[in-house]
């Protein structure tokens, strides 16, 4: 009996402890109400990211200094780490009418967003200062809309940075085995041939993974290639660009990177040029920040721009603010907005996070124009291509994964993998 | 049976009332939901108003060749899996629970603590180990007994392997705590009373405790084929599906297209077309072993 | 000899089971780094990694510390566990016990629980929770979870295992089922308690993709969620995550190890002679 008026006391409490939770919820919400008389609006901001070393913190005190600047607005700031799939979170809020008024979402997401009218137009807001002073690969690439009719041409969103893939090597190997670094004028011949010489003993001439079409994507735009027609209604992914670039990856990858490249993860590569087995591999800005951490690293590492024959390309993306539709305070959202990519800000927060200011008034600053590794990535950011803008870049790039998987394992042949991609990809876009 | 009166009857409802109210808000309405939206198309972001489509999302399936695929996929790691997770663990359990072995305690938590990390976690350690160069930990030891690199994640034939060999390691110690409960409820006395009879330990285990383990057996098969059939999160991690679609499942496939392709009409059918399969399945089970219960005695 | 072998094997077993655990708790006293080394001995000792990943989530707010949370998953695993133990048994005995209409659609409705993949429930029953008005707080983490099919499966197979002669008893002398629930099946019944304790324990607190869509308030994440922070889309902080698992990983253990002394031999024996 006695462990029975246990369990029951034990109850009691739970069920005390969860009401008890309620009413302190429950009383936070009241409390905006008690003080009318300042008219203070609060906004939500939320950043999908924001996980790299210090991001988080640089951010709050940017808010901060932006709260001081506005004594009328508030700011209720998250980062939602990568690693827990903000997008769906902001999709789960948005269809519960729960969502911030202010986002920062990794490109392409931000036209799903505008395919299906969560956010709103900000060419009401933005002055053509701004509009002149954003670099230029994000109006040719990124910020404009093109599919829904409401938002067609529209402006509808900012980016907060600019994110860049290109070639980063090891200055030691080359010098051992006898290659000249790369130069912006290397052909893809060229970049085969030296990473092959690159490629003995323990060491792989260019570390790659087939996992990740942002790996390979650049050699198709180099041939003037692309994944989709203008309209966004149809592959265009079975034209001899194509397999002639498929064809050029694969042998690449067969003979000088590592083993399992076909889908080994990518944090395996990086852990190989780490311990100096991989002599160039494509990776962020970011990265190569931790990396110069290390002592020992530090001043082998170079900046290479991706070879090329006939389009100069990098594989290039922005995380980017949006106003959503459901926001009660859209001018306010923007004054925040705006405040994020000044040119001040821009410099601030692109020093601690490793990537690259959205502004040119920011990009001139010496602290990017000084430094070999930063100039190297925003000259390749000035070259940078953006993923499809439609929304099924993510069904499609599995297609694209799975395809170019096929035909590493020779399972099917270049041209059959390819036409197999097309089959797919027009499905998933008409369904 | 105890002869019982209609009000008593209706006190048993009271019993059960707590976990199926919270089964029938949190639960059992969701699915009637998404299975009612299984006939529409609708985006996840304009939820509100989804358009009618008949069974256009259940035709899409069967046409979709990934879709078989994935089926194919779970059907092998399900059959695969579930017989050598129950096996090892039977055997753990019954190695485990001698009465001459010292350091149970210690033993026992050893084959727990991989139960209890993290799924998302072991699989990033995971793929690290199971690298598929040369310099991969695995490699390194299976170079040692001159067995040839293997390409694991990165070879289609061995890819889901790799995911399985992580679902059996981790899965191990959960089997082993079940059957220890099991094992708790043979009464002592049914060994004492074979003790002197000159019976291996065979015989004793054949004769004896799995008979009695039958409960036990069923149990962990029906609740293991159902999880079994919904595996994600380290073919998430790990994989990702590939190479090609050689490690896609059924629940990976119902995520990308729930979650990545926005398409959740067509998740919804996958989820109910699963749902119907796993039912089905669960009675066959419970139909097979009431059968069989009746023959033993 | 025989004996010897036997520790031999098991040891090297439980030593195979246990190294990745082994790496894990090593890197986390390793000098943190982005990249992730194959040692299972700490290079460069340091408790560095623990001090960062503890402090780590005050950069997004000043308040929150790994210990907040820590006691949230603390506060949502206990009211699981204890009350899902309670309402899982409950159910459990009148399915195992009872003759009533509609048993049969009850148990498999049940078991049925167990085959729906969360992700496509997961948006009707957020658009629930969100009507409660639970958005952010206990409640919506654990209520939707308070009953399990997988436990009231279990428990209805255990009761089922108990000899109806006692509850014959106390029921011709007039006690009513609740007090036989709580009196006489309880009672016999802790290895099921003790294991669904361990099991419930474990799920709980390794809960993840349900708390990520209801809560946006940092002060209200659990200890699964705290542990993403460290693993970005290009950079994954080896040290500090590895800390964070740790840290993670104790408490399921300690549970583990209190409550499997239920099934130490011939406690079912025993209490039926008595």
């Amino acid at each position: 009996m006695r462990k029975f008026i246990a369990l029951i006391v034990v109850l009691a409490l739970v069920i005390g402890c969860i009401a008890g939770c309620s009413n302190k919820a429950a009383q936070k919400e009241e409390q905006p109400s008690q003080q009318p008389a300042q008219e203070k609006v609060t906004i939500k901001f939320w950043q999908a990211g924001g996980d790299t070393a210090g991001a988080a913190e640089k951010m709050s005190e940017l808010i901060k200094k932006f709260e001081e600047a506005n004594p009328n607005i508030k700011v209720e700031y998250m980062a939602i780490p990568w690693a827990e799939n903000p997008h769906e979170k902001f999709q789960t809020a948005i269809v519960g009418g729960e969502i911030a008024d202010l986002l920062v979402v990794g490109s392409p997401f931000d036209h799903v967003l505008a395919n299906s009218g969560a956010i709103i137009s900000l060419d009401q807001f933005a002055d053509e200062n701004l509009k002149k002073d954003l670099m230029d690969v994000f109006a040719r690439e990124g910020i404009y809309h093109g599919k829904n009719k409401e938002m067609d041409g529209k402006l509808i969103s900012i980016p907060l940075f600019g994110d860049v893939r290109t070639i980063v090597y090891n200055k030691e190997i080359f010098q051992k085995s006898g290659v000249p670094e790369p130069t912006e004028s290397w052909t893809l011949e060229e970049f085969k041939q030296n990473a092959i010489k690159l490629t003995k003993d323990d060491v792989y001439g260019f570390g790659t993974s087939a996992r990740y079409s942002s790996q390979w994507l650049p050699f198709v735009w180099d041939k003037g290639g692309d994944i989709l027609n203008e309209q966004m209604t149809e592959a265009t992914v079975t034209t001899p660009e194509w397999k002639e670039a498929i064809e050029y990856y694969i042998d690449l990858l067969n003979k000088t990177s590592v083993p399992g490249s076909i889908n080994v993860n990518l944090a395996d590569i990086q852990k190989s040029f780490a311990e100096g087995k991989v002599a160039m591999f494509v990776t962020t800005q970011d990265y190569v920040q931790e990396l110069m951490k290390d002592p020992n690293l530090k001043d082998k590492i170079g900046v290479g721009q991706m070879p090329h024959d006939k389009y100069q390309t990098a594989f290039a993306g922005a995380d980017v603010l949006v106003i959503t539709k459901q926001s009660k305070h859209p001018k306010e959202a923007w004054e925040l907005l705006k405040f994020l990519v000044s040119t001040e800000s821009q410099i601030d927060y692109c020093k601690t996070v490793g990537f690259l200011p959205v502004v040119k008034s920011a990009a001139s600053d010496p602290y990017f124009t000084n430094d070999p590794i930063k100039k190297g990535f925003l000259q390749a950011l000035e070259h940078g291509k953006f993923y499809t803008k439609s929304d099924k870049a993510s069904g499609i790039t599995t297609i694209l994964r799975a395809e170019i998987q096929n035909a590493i394992s020779k399972k099917k042949t270049v041209d059959k993998a390819l036409e197999d991609m097309k089959q797919a990809i027009d499905l998933l876009l008409k369904s | 049976m105890i002869v019982t009166n209609k009000k008593e009857k209706m006190g048993y409802y009271l019993f059960l009332l707590p976990a199926y109210l919270i089964f029938t808000v949190f639960i059992f309405w969701p699915v009637i939901h998404s299975s009612y939206l299984s006939f529409f198309k609708y985006n996840i972001i304009t939820i509100t108003s989804p358009d009618f489509v008949g069974l256009k999302n259940y035709k899409f399936l069967f046409n979709d060749e990934v879709f078989w695929t994935s089926i194919k996929n779970t059907v092998i790691f399900v059959i695969s899996t579930v017989p050598v997770k129950m096996a090892l663990g039977i055997m753990l359990a019954m190695l485990l629970n001698r009465k001459d072995l010292r350091f149970k305690t210690f033993y026992r938590t050893c084959f727990y603590i991989p139960v209890v990390i993290s799924m998302v976690a072991i699989s990033i350690v995971w793929m690290l180990l199971f690298n598929p160069g040369p310099n991969g930990v695995v490699n390194i030891l299976l170079s040692k007994f001159g067995v040839k690199p293997l390409g694991w994640i990165a070879d289609s034939n061995l890819s889901l392997l790799t995911v399985m060999l992580l679902v059996i390691w981790k899965d191990l110690g959960y089997i082993m705590v079940i059957y220890l409960s099991g094992l708790m409820r043979i009464p002592d006395e049914i060994y004492e009373a074979v003790a002197l009879d000159p019976v291996s330990s065979w015989q004793k285990f054949w004769y004896i405790t799995w008979p009695l383990l039958k409960p036990t057996t069923i149990f962990i098969l029906i609740t293991q084929i159902i999880e079994s059939f919904q595996v994600f999160t380290p073919i998430y991690v790990i994989t990702e599906g590939g190479p090609g679609y050689s490690s896609t499942t059924i629940v990976n496939y119902l995520y990308q297209k729930g979650f990545r392709e926005y398409e959740m009409g067509i998740a919804c059918a996958v989820a109910y077309l699963l749902f119907v399969v796993l039912l089905i399945l669960t009675m066959l089970q419970n139909k097979i072993s009431k059968a069989e219960e009746i023959r033993y005695d | 000899m025989k004996k010897i072998l036997l520790y031999v094997i098991i040891t090297i077993t439980a030593f195979f089971m246990l190294s990745p655990m082994l790496w894990m708790v090593s890197t986390s006293f390793s000098k943190d780094s982005i990249i992730a080394s194959a040692n299972i001995i700490p290079r460069d000792f340091t408790i560095e990694n623990y001090i960062k990943a503890w402090n780590f989530p005050k950069v997004f707010d000043k308040s929150v510390t790994f210990g907040t949370f820590f006691l949230n998953s603390v506060i949502v695993t206990a009211c699981l566990v204890v009350g899902g133990l309670f309402v899982d048994s409950l159910a459990g005995y009148v399915l195992a016990r009872k003759d009533f209409p509609g048993r049969n659609v009850f148990f498999y409705a049940a078991l049925a629980t167990l085959m729906i993949p969360i992700y496509v429930t997961a948006i009707p029953m957020f658009l629930i929770v969100r009507g409660l008005g639970w958005i952010n707080t206990y409640e919506a983490l654990i209520i939707p979870f308070l009953s399990s099919g997988f436990g009231i499966y279990m428990f209805k197979q255990y009761f089922q295992t108990i000899p109806i002669e006692l509850e014959e008893a106390a029921k011709i002398d007039g006690y009513s089922d609740f007090w036989i629930y709580a009196r006489v099946i309880v009672p016999l019944a802790k290895p099921a308690f003790g294991t669904m304790a361990i099991l419930k324990f474990m799920w709980s607190w390794n809960m993840f993709f349900w708390p990520l869509i209801v809560t946006t308030d940092i002060k209200m994440k659990v200890l699964q969620l705290g542990l993403t922070m460290f693993r970005g889309l290009n950079v994954t902080q080896w040290g500090l995550l590895t800390a964070g698992m740790t840290i993670a990983t104790l408490p399921p253990v300690i549970i583990y190890i209190i409550f499997q002394r239920y099934f130490t031999g011939g406690l079912m024996a025993g209490s039926l002679k008595g």
